[in-house]
């Protein structure tokens, strides 16, 4: 669950006394027998070590107002596996233009009690490695010496940045306990932010305050105590905020990043106050953002600067006679169908439009972009629209911050209707989004900024026919089989195994089959028509005594019911609508009859749709089960019912049947 | 009757056969008259749909100055360029490995992707190198996956300058002398693509054809020859040489804590146990890393270091109490590539140690926290291991997991109603292979990540894993056992009105004899026993059908099933075996039926009740 908290850090807060006694020191370097003769953590006994202090500090230098960064960390380590927690990796970023961000000053101790003396030892400089991650990210590394469970490490360093975009933030909690964890940003009144506590309801801690150090912008010369200079004096707003006995971030599973929902603030810029006099909003509203977007260069910019590539590709066309929304569909085939999706998934383009063109390779901001342009320039119109990816949460606040926003898609209008396009991935029809847009609301960047809804309640379909016939000498069944999707279904299979037959057998097999021979497909490429998979297949028997049994449906089914909770407080996401057909054709084997089969099952109502059937034709069995949940997502109270039915899905779509021999008649008289 | 099945086929794959494929790899060595390698790399690949467009994500090494990128582009069928990289398109990078804390070495990064198929990718790039253990150790491919259409490797060197030489008989060699040069080639067309290792099958790196050439003399580090593998040895011995300093705080330790201990066999486990409680494996690989290892004063020091420095270190310290100990190479891995014994080079990826006493050798891990004392495991066990000691350094054969070693024993307790709900007692004692994966699990996971694996593992269908835990066992403990307690529900089967208890079958998953190509190896032996006890309430109101015994046997291994009916209970009995052994690939169909025999049998395995 994430809570958000938006304050304006210039508003000050009653300053609030907190001094609460606490057993281990919290200053680097001094480290007591408390924390060095701990041998377990009370607060969660099976923590492997635990995070005794974790203090960060942002301040704005003198005459650069570079951001300086000081954190100091000390750890426990309490188990054999512990001992992982006392290698230290810290990131550092190059803009490519010649800001960089600067590590210095980075000092590691390793305490050990040896003979009830506490031994200390230092890192040893030269064991600090720098690496190269790519051409914008390093990161230096150093591994702490001696050290063993039962050893407190700790060290400190500090990160110089340029980037006031990049203020700092701040987790709370990590994968091991924290027992106290503390962040100052001291503020100068230049630059403003907001910031958002996720996972936090209060702060142990939390206190803003004037510093009383005196700081001077520009040249300052007294006469009489009046500033007589150009430049002019200021002080430092100082923030605190500090948590105590944050557990360990643990991962219960269903959600979709653990960045999502640790206990963290992020900051913000949110307005730039010039020392000049005058003042520059960074953020503040949905038409400022949208604005901002429009200006950047890798954004806005770019759709400008791509306008003369698509102009040039537009010429070697020819979209003559065909109507909007036909002229849409060929530009959308066309971006997909021409450009490669380099598997970057970002709102923004880095690569110019020409470099795009030259090497049809592009991250997701960039071919989107690029189509955009491409409807213009061929004179429809058409917005950008930005959204979050499911894998990149959802956007959970109504407040303007870029960051939520990790993609970009176009709203095309067309013979007076409007729909959302992608051109990245060539899996769905023109007008649909493929399944990672799928995530609550998108921006529709035009002068006044509107949402639009990303989920779709039209149903996909499924349908997997299985013509079986039964081998009783090799007791195997042997199949041909067809398995037909359309929309997300088929997105799914598409996306997954991409037409790629080893991918695909093997997928099969996984379904329970013995062999898959002879595939086939068809319409991979033809999304406005249903994707198909044909093969032939075997599979094996079961038998008990001397009856021989059948699962009519193999694996294909669902197997087990995914939600156990009894209860839940948040939605059930099932992403999009479906119906899912599967169809049994069984030849009775000669000599051989069908044993009971089991009950028919019908429910409709507003929620699903499940239909069982059997048919026994003596020399063939029919079995047909169907089911479609309705919603694309429904509420918590309605999760008692939807686990009921998947129980009643489970159950019923995966019942086997049995054949066994006829008793022979021989000269009746 | 028959189904009639109706086919029609709108779109058919065309043969799966060289979607992507190495067109022409051309490598050239050249050995220059200071002993210098020249290497220059050409590869031209042809990519026939987008499933395979990832394959133009190049990478290749990179070193300062020296690597140079001679072509990289995209070309037509026909050779006609159709983009040229450019050079901002290049990343370098370190290349970073899952196995090293920070290696020095670098790699050149570029992409050459496509969107009209088929296209062609070409790249070639140069680089020279001056310390070096093979001049050449090449296998046509470039990725085992793609097939190759022809490759070619060329070695040309001085004539005085002498060589060995190692090569598959698949690849075509000749040589021709002029001057005072000899050129060396290697050819091989129509190769086709390797997929990744089969069920019981050799490693991949077998199957590849390889060409190796070393140098019978050489300074990597220190001068050293090859024509001999104790030329190898005492080169080894060389690179160690003084390494085995202790710090006076380490030797006051020492004295410490073996100053109680008397017989020979304790103090190298007290030593051990020290090295467990106070190391750490981290790897930090520049220069030579790869081959010499940090001093033992470093691991005194740091208390850390890769499988080299631990072992050297390890040495050190049993040579301070006068124990001499063998710093020994071997070819690590559950299934790994083995070792050429008529070829000295360097082979080996890891080092143990050997520490012989009288009537007794004990091995020694010295990377792992947990290991047992005196215990190698699937990772270095019955292999041929190059023990080091100067001109008599010489190959030793790793002690082998015997069947005992490996005996895992199932007791699966079920009591349930006659709706099949109730619960399910497992009691897992554990040895060999799965004792090593639940050790490391215990030491290394959290309870919530234990919770999931056994949740999701060990896969009992309609289960709710509620506790569980390890029976404590003393730290040299070869085995472990493991409790866990799940709730169960629905554990009778309906079919056509029959209810039926069904023993869950054992997955093993073989290919089809016709489509196997590697040879059959059983790395160690397979031994389980399970025992699955149902206790069903009410279960005297019904009559029970109970599969007959069965036992069937092979070279391969053997499989017995017994099932019987005691008062409320009824008992299933199962043991199965495989016998560490290989077997040539004309084999493999035998195998395979006896897989099949006991999967069939095990299928029709259940228990039919009917009500009175």
């Amino acid at each position: 669950m994430r809570i958000l908290f938006v304050i304006f850090l210039t508003a000050l807060l009653p300053a609030c006394l907190w001094a609460q006694e606490h057993t281990f020191s919290r200053e680097f370097t001094e480290v007591g027998d408390p924390e060095m003769d701990m041998s377990i953590y009370d607060k969660d006994p099976n923590a492997e070590a635990v995070i005794l202090f974790d203090i960060g500090v942002s301040e704005f230098l003198d005459e650069t107002y570079n951001i300086k960064f000081v954190r100091s960390k000390r750890i426990k380590v309490l188990k054999s596996s512990g001992v992982d927690y006392a290698t230290v990796r810290i990131p550092f970023y190059k803009d490519g233009y010649g800001k960089t961000e600067i590590v210095r000053n980075i000092e590691a101790y390793t305490y050990n009690k040896e003979n009830g003396e506490i031994v200390k030892k230092s890192l040893n400089p030269k064991s600090i490695y720098e690496e190269k991650i790519n051409e914008r990210w390093n990161v230096k590394k150093f591994a702490f010496p001696d050290v063993k469970v039962g050893t407190v490490i700790e060290y400190q360093y500090e990160l110089e940045t340029p980037f006031h975009f990049n203020l700092p933030d701040w987790q709370f909690q990590d994968v091991i306990p924290t027992v106290y964890s503390c962040y100052t940003a001291k503020m100068v009144p230049f630059y403003e932010y907001i910031y958002i506590a996720q996972g936090i309801r209060n702060f142990d801690y939390h206190h803003s305050e004037v510093s009383k150090i005196k700081r001077k912008y520009g040249s300052v010369s007294k006469s009489y105590g009046q500033n007589i200079g150009s430049g002019f004096e200021f002080f430092d707003y100082v923030h605190t905020y500090a948590m105590e006995d944050v557990p360990a971030f643990k991962n219960e599973g269903f959600i979709t990043s653990m960045d999502d929902y640790i206990m963290k603030i992020d900051f913000q810029l949110a307005k730039f106050h010039s020392p000049q006099g005058g003042e520059r909003e960074i953020m503040t509203t949905w038409p400022e953002l949208s604005e901002g977007l429009y200006k950047n260069e890798h954004f806005g910019k770019y759709i400008k600067s791509s306008q003369k590539q698509a102009k040039k590709l537009l010429e070697e066309m020819s979209l003559g006679g065909l109507g909007e929304t036909a002229k849409a569909a060929t530009l959308i085939e066309f971006v997909r169908n021409q450009f490669t999706f380099n598997k970057i998934f970002t709102k923004y383009a880095h690569q110019s439009a020409k470099d795009l063109v030259d090497k049809r390779l592009g991250s997701s901001g960039e071919i989107n972009l690029f189509l955009l342009s491409l409807l213009e320039e061929a004179g429809l119109e058409a917005y950008p629209v930005i959204l979050s990816t499911r894998s990149h949460g959802k956007i959970s606040a109504d407040y303007p911050f870029d960051h939520f926003f990790n993609y970009v898609v176009v709203m095309v209008y067309a013979d007076g209707k409007s729909f959302l396009a992608d051109a990245v991935q060539n899996f769905v029809p023109f007008h649909r989004l493929p399944i990672w847009c799928i995530n609550g609301r998108g921006l529709v960047l035009k002068e006044m900024p509107a949402w639009v809804n990303l989920e779709n309640d039209m149903p996909s379909y499924l349908t997997v026919r299985l013509n079986t016939d039964l081998n009783l000498n090799e007791l195997e069944a042997n199949y041909f089989v067809t398995v037909q999707t359309t929309d997300y279904e088929a997105f799914e299979y598409k996306y997954n195994y991409e037409d790629n037959e080893e991918k695909l057998t093997n997928a099969f097999l996984k379904d329970g089959f013995k062999s898959v021979k002879s595939m086939a497909s068809f319409n991979y490429g033809k999304n406005d028509k249903p994707y198909g998979i044909s093969f032939n297949a075997t599979s094996e028997l079961g038998a008990i005594n001397a009856k021989i049994i059948l699962s009519p449906f193999l694996k294909f089914p669902i197997q087990e019911n995914q939600l156990h909770q009894k209860n839940r407080t948040y939605p059930i996401d099932m992403v999009y609508a479906s119906l899912r057909k599967y169809e049994a054709l069984i030849g009775v084997p000669e000599g051989y009859a069908v044993m009971a089969l089991p009950e028919n099952y019908k429910l409709n109502n507003e929620l699903v749709y499940i239909d069982v059937n059997y048919v026994n034709e003596g020399e063939v069995v029919k079995v047909n089960a169907s089911y479609m949940f309705k919603k694309s997502i429904y509420q918590p109270e309605e999760y008692p019912k939807v686990k009921e039915y998947y129980d009643e899905i489970v159950k019923r779509f995966n019942q086997q049947i049995a054949f066994e021999k006829q008793a022979q008649l021989v000269g009746v008289k | 009757m028959k189904i009639i099945i109706a086919l029609v086929l709108i779109f058919c794959w065309c043969n799966s056969e060289g979607q992507a494929v190495l067109v022409q790899r051309n490598t050239e060595v050249y050995v220059k008259r200071n002993s210098t390698l020249e290497v220059r790399e050409s590869c031209l690949y042809q990519i026939n749909n987008s499933h395979y467009a990832h394959e133009g994500k190049i990478s290749i090494p990179y070193v300062k100055g020296n690597t140079k990128l001679l072509t990289a582009e995209i070309q037509d069928l026909y050779g006609n360029t159709i983009r040229k990289l450019k050079n901002k398109d290049l990343i370098i990078h370190n290349n970073f490995s899952s196995d090293a804390f920070h290696a020095d070495d670098m790699v050149m990064e570029f992409d050459l992707i496509w969107h009209e198929f088929p296209y062609r990718i070409k790249y070639s790039y140069e680089y020279s190198e001056k310390d070096y253990m093979y001049v050449a150790y090449w296998s046509p491919y470039v990725k085992p996956n793609l097939s190759v259409e022809s490759a070619m490797l060329a070695i040309r060197h001085p004539v005085d300058y002498e060589v060995y030489m190692d090569y598959d008989d698949r690849l075509k060699h000749e040589f021709s002398i002029a001057e005072d040069e000899r050129v060396d080639y290697w050819k091989i067309e129509d190769l086709p693509g390797i997929e990744g290792r089969e069920s019981f099958g050799s490693p991949v790196e077998e199957l590849i054809p390889v060409v190796a050439v070393v140098p019978a003399q050489f300074d990597y580090g220190v001068k050293g020859a090859l024509r001999s593998w104790s030329d190898f040895g005492q080169w080894i011995d060389q690179l160690n040489v003084g390494l085995d300093e202790l710090t006076s705080i380490e030797k006051n330790t020492i004295d410490q804590l073996v100053a109680e201990v008397e017989d020979k066999r304790e103090v190298v486990r007290t030593l051990y146990h020290y090295l467990q409680d106070n190391t750490r494996y981290i790897n930090v690989d520049i220069d030579f890393g790869g081959m010499k290892p940090y001093s033992a004063t470093y691991v005194c020091e740091n208390k850390y270091g890769d499988c080299k420095a631990l072992t050297n270190y390890m040495k050190a310290m049993l040579s301070y109490v006068n124990i001499p100990s063998y710093y020994t190479l071997v070819a690590a891995g559950e299934n790994q590539r083995r070792v050429n014994q008529d070829f000295p080079s360097q082979q080996f990826n890891h080092v143990i140690l050997m520490v012989p006493l009288e009537g007794d050798t004990i091995w020694l891990e010295n990377t792992s926290k947990i290991n047992a004392f005196n215990y190698l495991g699937t990772f270095t066990q019955n292999r041929h291991a190059f023990m080091v000691n100067g001109v008599n350094s010489q190959f030793v054969k790793t002690p082998a997991l015997k069947r005992e070693d490996c005996l895992t024993v199932d007791k699966y307790h079920y009591t349930i109603n006659s709706q099949g709900n109730g619960k399910l007692h497992l009691k897992r004692a554990l040895k060999g292979p799965l004792f090593e994966d639940y050790l490391y699990m215990k030491e290394n996971y959290n309870s919530g990540d234990l919770h999931d694996y056994f949740s999701q593992y060990l896969d009992i269908p309609k289960s709710e894993l509620m506790e569980w835990h390890f029976d404590s066992v003393g730290r040299d403990s070869d085995h472990l056992p493991v409790n866990l307690d799940f709730k169960v529900r629905d554990q009778f089967h309906h079919v056509a009105g029959m209810k039926v208890l069904s023993p869950q079958v054992l997955n093993m998953n073989l290919e089809e004899p016709g489509e196997r190509k590697s040879p059959l190896r059983i790395n160690y032996p397979i031994n389980n026993v399970d025992s699955i006890i149902y206790e069903i309430d009410d279960l005297k109101k019904y009559s029970l059908a109970l599969p007959a015994s069965f036992e069937v046997e092979s070279k391969f291994g053997r499989f017995e099933l017994s099932c019987f009916h005691e008062d409320n209970k009824v008992i299933y009995v199962r043991r199965f075996e495989l016998y560490m052994a290989n077997y040539p690939l004309s084999e493999y169909k035998e195998f395979y039926h006896f897989i099949h025999t006991i999967k069939t049998f095990k299928k029709g395995s259940s228990t039919i009740l009917t009500a009175l």
